[in-house]
């Protein structure tokens, strides 16, 4: 299992692979290897999505994945 | 063929809320095994004594049975759930007498054997799963489709599980695989779905369906895209190579039919779609997901598995087994052994991925408390309640009664006073497992 930490200046669901899963500031449980993470809601964040591949994490360090306002 | 303007309701999860009835408050998943009428029996019990077992589940009391969630399937154990999901406590009413205690074996000989059908198997297109289907159709499922299952709405969501015989991958009866062939399975009969997942090799033949071509109004779950990047192919190639099984479906020029057998080839004890909803967040169905958006505390999974474990007595003889003997092994083994290994790497995985942890964690935090209280440490894993329950033959009591069960044949037509010990056996080994007493004490 692999750790992800969503990043944004507001509450958002955090899309996985076009699926919600979790809310922005919580630490997330995705298998290892590349997704594809965006934010739910109105796009006014920038990137439109991230793209990492997410390996070599723990629950304590988790993977920050993060988007700015825009 | 789904339409162009889009899906009819789908056959996922999602579709199937919660309620009064059923809160996610814990969710429990079961897991049926192949095996006949042995496994559709044994199963029956199960389901019998989750109606027996009363907890309280968001401040209501209620049955366990109501609780159920989930329910994957594959062979023998495909009749009971998918009986269970169409009729509910029906059942419990009229299941035994329409298929456990009937001699299925002999209802399907003679409709291979009635003179009016030879000139529909004398088509290269009707063989003798069709005839299965119908059978099962007119015996237990008068023409209803999964559109009637998402229709009623009403947990638990059943997985009936084949495998394809190409890739000797798993192949599920749900929309989102439904998909990759761009066809409707809302419009599914169940009674083919069942057919196909206890499609015995040899004994029965495969089932075919159509592999559309992808309009321009396809496109390709995200997952697919992400799982079949070569950094996940390097550190994660099971998802690797789900992605690549999944994409041979989109290409329809390649692959316009798929066959499919009797899902105990790629899976017999029905639990490897499960494990990869709990530790993946892959897929529509993800359990992973659930957790992660903080709508489960409790997951239980309980795994009924009616494998016999029997020996065959050819190794006290010189001469080999047969054309008879080769066939039972090359159909029988691989599902045996790998029945095994699955319930293992569910153990395994789910201590290794969420418990262990989660125990770090708690450690931590108490470590912190004791040399550092003024350190403070957020939380970060959602609390997890894990139940791992497993019934089989070799948790009977009785030895004499093992012994008993398991020696039965793979089969559609055993004895009532068999059905019967299996239906108790099923129950009574349910109500004794430790894990069991576990759960229901920590849902009172």
């Amino acid at each position: 299992m692999e750790y992800v930490k969503v990043i944004f200046s507001e509450d958002r669901q955090v899309l996985v692979d076009g699926e919600e899963c979790g809310t922005t500031g919580e630490t997330l449980e995705v298998d290892e290897g590349v997704h594809r993470i965006k934010l739910d809601g109105p796009q006014n964040y920038s990137p439109t999505f991230r793209r990492p591949n997410v390996t070599g994490t723990t629950f304590a360090a988790p993977m920050e994945v993060s988007f700015e306002e825009n | 063929m789904l339409s162009e303007t889009g899906r009819s309701a789908e056959y996922r999860l999602a579709s199937f809320k919660t309620n009064t009835v059923n809160s996610d408050s814990v969710f429990v998943i079961l897991s049926f095994s192949g095996g006949g009428t042995r496994a559709a029996a044994f199963s029956y019990g199960v389901l019998k004594e989750l109606s027996n077992t009363r907890i309280t589940a968001a401040g209501k009391d209620r049955r366990l049975l109501d609780e159920v969630d989930i329910i994957s399937s594959v062979s023998g154990g495909s009749f009971t759930a998918a009986y269970f999901a169409l009729y509910r406590d029906r059942l419990f009413e009229d299941f035994e007498k329409q298929f456990l205690k009937k001699n299925v074996e002999l209802g399907l000989a003679l409709r291979v054997f009635a003179p009016w059908n030879w000139p529909r198997l004398a088509s290269p297109y009707f063989d003798r799963i069709d005839l299965a289907a119908e059978y099962y159709d007119a015996l237990l499922f008068h023409g209803q489709t999964f559109n009637d299952l998402v229709e009623a709405r009403r947990r638990p969501y059943v997985v009936l599980n084949a495998t394809d015989m190409s890739l000797g991958s798993r192949f599920e009866f749900k929309q989102e695989q439904f998909n990759l062939l761009n066809s409707d399975l809302g419009s599914y009969p169940i009674s083919r779905a069942v057919a196909a997942s206890s499609a015995f090799p040899i004994l029965l033949s495969p089932l075919t369906l159509k592999n559309y071509p992808k309009g321009t109004n396809y496109s390709e779950p995200e997952w697919i895209d992400a799982a079949i990047d070569p950094e996940t192919k390097v550190k994660n190639p099971r998802r690797f190579r789900s992605a690549q099984i999944a994409r041979t479906y989109e290409n329809a020029e390649t692959r316009p039919y798929i066959h499919l057998l009797d899902g105990g080839l790629s899976d017999n004890v029905g639990l490897r779609g499960p494990t990869h909803s709990i530790l993946s967040t892959d897929g529509q169905d993800s359990i992973l997901r659930m957790i992660n958006n903080r709508q489960i505390r409790k997951v239980a999974v309980i795994h009924v598995d009616a494998k016999t474990g029997s020996v065959p007595n050819w190794d006290r003889k010189k001469r080999a087994p047969g054309l008879v003997g080769m066939i039972s092994t090359v159909t029988s083994a691989p599902m045996e052994n790998y029945s095994e290994e699955t319930i293992q790497s569910l153990n395994e995985e789910i201590k290794m991925q969420f418990l262990q942890p989660r125990k770090t964690e708690q450690s931590f935090v108490k470590w912190l408390q004791q040399h550092c209280p003024d350190a403070a440490w957020p939380q970060s894993l959602p609390d997890l309640d894990f139940y791992e329950i497993g019934v089989s033959f070799d948790d009977v009591e009785s030895a004499a009664d093992r012994e008993k069960l398991k020696a039965l044949p793979t089969n559609y037509h055993l004895s009532n006073p068999m059905v019967e010990l299996l239906e108790e056996t099923g129950a009574a080994v349910l109500r004794n497992s430790a894990d069991f007493k576990r759960l229901v004490r920590d849902l009172q």
